[in-house]
């Protein structure tokens, strides 16, 4: 399994400005990463840069062997990484269908692995097979959520980058997203970097917490850790 | 019924309806308008292929007919290209144009990818009207007929069947996963790139296949009306076909030809008014933004399904 190196990392915007000045990140392999911080400090910057949407300016990425600097936001699948963006990246006004035909593009020639991503889906989440041919928006914001996460699963990989998975779900339909992650972790050995703002529930779910302050490092340990040290320091500090 | 089965049954009534219609005592100057009629129509739906599917703005869609124009008449005269190769000619030419404009505006939106392509046309125009030497520039350009001593009727003819396949081809490829793609791109263009979509290619893509049916439809009218000039490229000319596409249904390109062919007729209708008509089009393209954001056409079909499914 390879983990994910994020080292001096400096990215933004624009020229002039760093979002992240010097900011280093690990994903280790099996395990659920949790990076916390309060609103702009450059949380999504770092997932942006990442997946290459924002160019690196000093520093490095790597996946296992791969320098991941340069490299397209497309090309990620290929390698075995999904990212998962904030907000409502599902495409509402197409049916289900069409959003899983999208999903499979990257893979289409290996049929045999589109039609096991497709069964797969379906066993996941067998309430997608009442939507097929209904368009995605009509779902649930939980679904929806839900179904976004699953598309980003269907070319099995093994990283997933997931920018504020919870964000405007309540908190019963949020603690479904966090469980669901969790098993990804544990039961099928996935590695997850997660960018959160929910404190509380993002660390519970982590192996690995980070939290970030101005675009750098401000603390990092294990869950464990966090529970015995940081937990209330970091709450009063994000409060 | 659903909206697409709808749609399928209105397109084969309104290809009946225009292929029966000039028996109906169509009188020779009513013909003449309505073979413009097409040409707006597939003007409008070429537009909102790149605006309604992909979600890009684009205010150079009349500079692109002109561009077509000019270059299948120049194809012509120049290198005496038969007029059939003439028309794919323009529409090479325009849809190449079209691909390098939607290169440079890749990382533009809103705001700043309009006034970009507003600049881009302005340019095309102002390069056609200066090089008077090939152009002949405001005073126009003498265009060899499309069919030499053709009647209006040969024309309605040869212009319906262009309109109904290059609506034919855009549907096809609307319902391809190239039109998956574009759509995908219009509603969230991280998540479509996230999932291995190619967004900059098929950014670039969309633009070069509108401007691409766009210069068909400019070649097709140069070779109709037999002069050109740089006026079909203004900006007036881009704000008619947006209220065409706009009051049809931009979100269909279905919608926005009707959209086209119900202005071209409705403004020679109220030629007494003169340009009180477009001031009374610009009204009614606001509010049906305001109140159907869908187009007049797409308003009509919502509350006929709803009726349709609440009698079922």
């Amino acid at each position: 399994m390879r983990q994910l190196e994020v080292r001096d990392l400096k990215a933004g915007y624009s020229r002039d400005i760093d979002i992240l000045s010097g900011l280093s990140v690990t994903a280790r392999p099996s395990q659920l990463t949790t990076i916390i911080g309060a609103n702009g400090v450059g949380k999504s910057t770092l997932l942006k840069t990442i997946i290459g949407q924002l160019a690196v300016r000093e520093g490095s990425i790597r996946y296992g062997e791969r320098d991941l600097a340069g490299v397209a936001t497309r090309e990620l699948v290929s390698i075995g990484i999904a990212y998962v963006p904030q907000g409502h990246a599902l495409f509402k006004d197409m049916t289900v269908a069409e959003n899983i035909e999208i999903a499979t593009w990257s893979f289409r020639s290996d049929k045999e692995r589109a039609r096991r991503a497709r069964r797969r889906l379906f066993e996941r989440a067998p309430y997608l097979e009442d939507f097929r041919q209904r368009r995605a928006g009509l779902m649930s914001g939980g679904q929806q959520r839900l179904m976004q996460l699953e598309l980003a699963l269907m070319s099995d990989p093994e990283l997933i980058l997931i920018d504020e998975p919870t964000v405007g779900l309540d908190p019963k339909r949020a603690e479904v997203i966090y469980t669901h992650l969790r098993q990804l972790v544990k039961d099928e050995g996935r590695t997850i970097l997660m960018v959160d703002q929910n404190v509380i529930a993002g660390t519970e779910v982590a192996d690995y917490i980070y939290v970030l302050e101005l675009g750098s490092n401000k603390l990092e340990g294990t869950r464990a850790e966090f529970d015995e040290t940081y937990r209330d320091t970091i709450a009063d500090w994000l409060f | 019924m659903s909206q697409a089965a709808l749609r399928s049954i209105i397109g084969a009534a309104l290809l009946v309806a225009f292929v029966l219609l000039p028996f109906a005592g169509l009188s020779d100057y009513w013909t003449y308008t309505v073979t413009i009629g097409f040409y707006y129509a597939l003007l409008a739906a070429s537009w909102s292929l790149l605006v309604g599917y992909v979600g890009r703005i684009s205010f150079a869609q009349a500079a692109m007919s002109g561009l077509g124009g000019y270059a299948s008449a120049l194809g012509v005269l120049e290198f005496g290209l038969p007029i059939g190769l003439g028309l794919v000619f323009a529409a090479l030419i325009a849809g190449l144009v079209g691909y390098v404009l939607g290169w440079l505006t890749l990382r533009l939106h809103g705001a700043y990818l309009g006034l970009t392509t507003i600049a881009f046309g302005e340019i095309l125009r102002i390069s056609v009207t200066a090089e008077h030497w090939l152009t002949e520039g405001s005073l126009g350009l003498q265009v060899p007929p499309l069919i030499p001593g053709g009647s209006r009727l040969e024309y309605y003819y040869i212009f319906l069947a262009i309109t109904v396949g290059c609506l034919a081809a855009m549907g096809l490829l609307l319902r391809s996963r190239i039109g998956l793609f574009f759509q995908s791109i219009r509603e969230d263009e991280d998540g479509a790139a996230s999932l291995g979509v190619a967004v900059t290619t098929w950014k670039c893509v969309a633009f070069a296949i509108s401007s691409a049916f766009a210069g068909l439809a400019g070649g097709l009218y140069a070779h109709f009306v037999q002069l050109i000039a740089p006026s079909m490229m203004s900006l007036q000319e881009m704000g008619v076909i947006l209220a065409m596409a706009v009051i049809g249904g931009f979100h269909n390109i279905l919608y926005a030809a009707l959209g086209g062919m119900l202005l071209q007729v409705l403004l020679e209708a109220l030629r007494e008014v003169e340009q009180w008509r477009l001031v009374v089009f610009g009204l009614v393209t606001i509010l049906v933004l305001r109140f159907a954001p869908n187009g007049l056409f797409g308003m009509l079909s919502n509350i006929f399904v709803r009726r349709r499914n609440s009698d079922g």
